[in-house]
């Protein structure tokens, strides 16, 4: 079974402080903004999505032994300390585990510090995306953060810039300094980039890193089910954003994993579904050793 | 995938504490993970380099210092290229740089050589076919959700079988583009007329066979027989 002792201290973990989420921009983060900011790309719930309850145990029981959930398609951590980025750094997980789920070629789970084997396997399509390539747009003055609905509109409208840093050499015209944060192996730490230095011509590699459909968890049971399937939830709530990427059982209760962009695995003891989204289906390339064409 | 040719000589080489030479053979090739066969023409010769921990590799011919054909290795703690024989140089960079400071390495390649001793005896290949390169699954969202038995076999099918590309594609889905991805575009069109979802197996652009709605792993393995 998926069960394992959690230690109480990475259980609910609340920061100091806000590290870009503050609470006058978490109360815009409604489900009815959500849907508006991604436009064409926001779609309802697939019902083909819906496990039964009676179910979700076996399922993740199953998940667990064969490699199937969102954190399985994740192989990086990213570290923004002590930028306020982190609802680009949720959304970044979210959308490199929807990229490597669709070419279901499982590279995970994230080691802290590592560079994983796999993603530099040549069936891997691992493709690191810049967070500043979004906060950058979000939030122009850098400090004080950005809210869900805004790097998400960002993300649908003009898509992602690689990460400097790429676990395989794709040959990407246009690049971007992952973070201004601390970063790590597989980030890049780099100065303030505004919008208008980007490189030029950029649009043209971001267009290829866009989600295409986005679907909005409105209930525990859509929130779980999602995540049974594979999907990586991002979530806004107490000052941080964060994407749960695995359910996990300590005892009989249900924990929500989420890789933190602090190189450590937390979890939450509620399914935040107010104002969370995940991204169902993403850009795919015409040849997945050539990403952006 | 081909079996790599032969055994190739290298005339010198610079060795150094952290890096080491290997000369690629056949079954060492198969070993470190190389995508295809080397070398690709007859009078190229071929270089590999391993280290004790993946980082990045850049090769450049000298001294034209353009950039040599190469691929990663060993999951990603070597490197293998091939061109003219003559003069290259390699860089690498370590992992847990904050400033990328590479080892350089300065290798000279002869001309590929037949193998002075016959290569090890290597076991059959694990591809199902050699014509299989492509396994999808085609769903709508609304009608489907990817069967999980039928996501697990996908997934192992790319971990083992190198060079068949094993992934799932909902019909909607484009490219940065806007048009179906080139990539998908049989698979899209055979799924549609068979009925979604599907599984289409391909051989490069050739349809070898659809299975209508499969669910069970066992389904899927038993299309690339």
């Amino acid at each position: 079974m998926t069960t394992k002792a959690i230690d109480p201290k990475l259980i609910d973990v609340t920061l100091s402080e806000h590290d870009g989420y503050p609470e006058e921009l978490a109360r815009l983060d409604t489900d009815e903004a959500l849907w508006d900011a991604c436009g064409v790309a926001s779609t309802d719930f697939p019902q083909s999505l819906w496990i039964p309850e009676n179910e979700w145990r076996e399922r993740a029981d199953y998940n667990d032994k064969n490699g199937l959930w969102a954190i399985n398609y994740l192989d990086r951590f990213t570290n923004q300390n002590p930028t306020h980025e982190c609802t680009c750094h949720a959304l970044r997980a979210v959308a490199e585990a929807a990229w490597n789920r669709q070419r279901r070629f499982a590279i995970g789970p994230p080691v802290a510090g590592q560079r994983l084997p796999a993603s530099t396997a040549p069936q891997s399509a691992s493709v690191w995306f810049s967070c500043l390539s979004i906060y950058a747009e979000a939030n122009p003055r850098e400090r004080g953060g950005a809210n869900v609905q805004q790097v998400c509109r960002i993300a649908c409208e003009r898509g992602f810039l690689p990460d400097k840093i790429q676990p395989r050499e794709y040959g990407f015209a246009h690049l971007l300094q992952g973070t201004c944060g601390k970063g790590g192996i597989n980030q890049s730490s780099g100065a303030w980039p505004a919008v208008a230095k980007f490189p030029d011509g950029w649009r043209e590699t971001a267009k290829h890193f866009r989600p295409l459909e986005v679907i909005y968890p409105r209930s525990r049971e859509q929130f779980v089910c999602c995540l049974l399937h594979g999907l990586a939830i991002g979530i806004g709530r107490k000052g941080h954003s964060v994407p749960i990427c695995r359910i996990v059982y300590d005892g009989g209760r249900m924990l929500f994993e989420y890789p933190d962009s602090y190189d450590v695995i937390r979890y939450d003891s509620q399914p935040y579904y107010s104002g969370s989204y995940s991204i169902l289906s993403f850009t795919t390339p015409d040849d997945w050793s050539k990403p952006a064409g | 995938m081909r079996p790599l040719a032969r055994v190739l000589s290298i005339r010198s080489i610079v060795a150094a504490a952290a890096l080491t030479l290997a000369v690629v053979t056949s079954a060492d090739a198969q070993k470190l993970g190389v995508a295809r066969s080397y070398p690709s023409a007859a009078n190229l010769a071929v270089g590999a380099l391993v280290s004790d921990q993946p980082g990045g590799w850049l090769v450049f011919a000298v001294p034209s210092m353009l950039p040599a054909v190469s691929e990663p290795i060993n999951a990603g703690a070597g490197v293998v290229w091939e061109g003219k024989p003559g003069k290259y140089l390699v860089l690498y960079f370590p992992p847990g740089q904050q400033f990328p400071q590479p080892e350089v390495r300065v290798v000279v390649l002869g001309v590929a050589t037949p193998p002075e001793e016959p290569d090890e005896p290597t076991d059959p290949p694990e591809e199902p076919t050699d014509k299989v390169t492509q396994v999808t699954y085609v769903y709508e969202k609304d009608e489907t959700a990817v069967p999980r038995e039928v996501a697990k076999a996908l997934g192992d099918i790319n971990a083992k079988y190198l060079g068949v590309v094993a992934s799932e594609f909902e019909d909607d889905t484009t490219a940065g583009g806007g048009s179906v991805p080139a990539q998908y575009r049989v698979a899209l069109a055979e799924a549609r007329k068979a009925g979604l979802p599907a599984l289409i197996v391909q051989a490069g652009a050739k349809v070898v066979k659809v299975v209508k709605a499969p669910t069970t792993e066992a389904q899927v393995m038993e299309a690339l027989r």
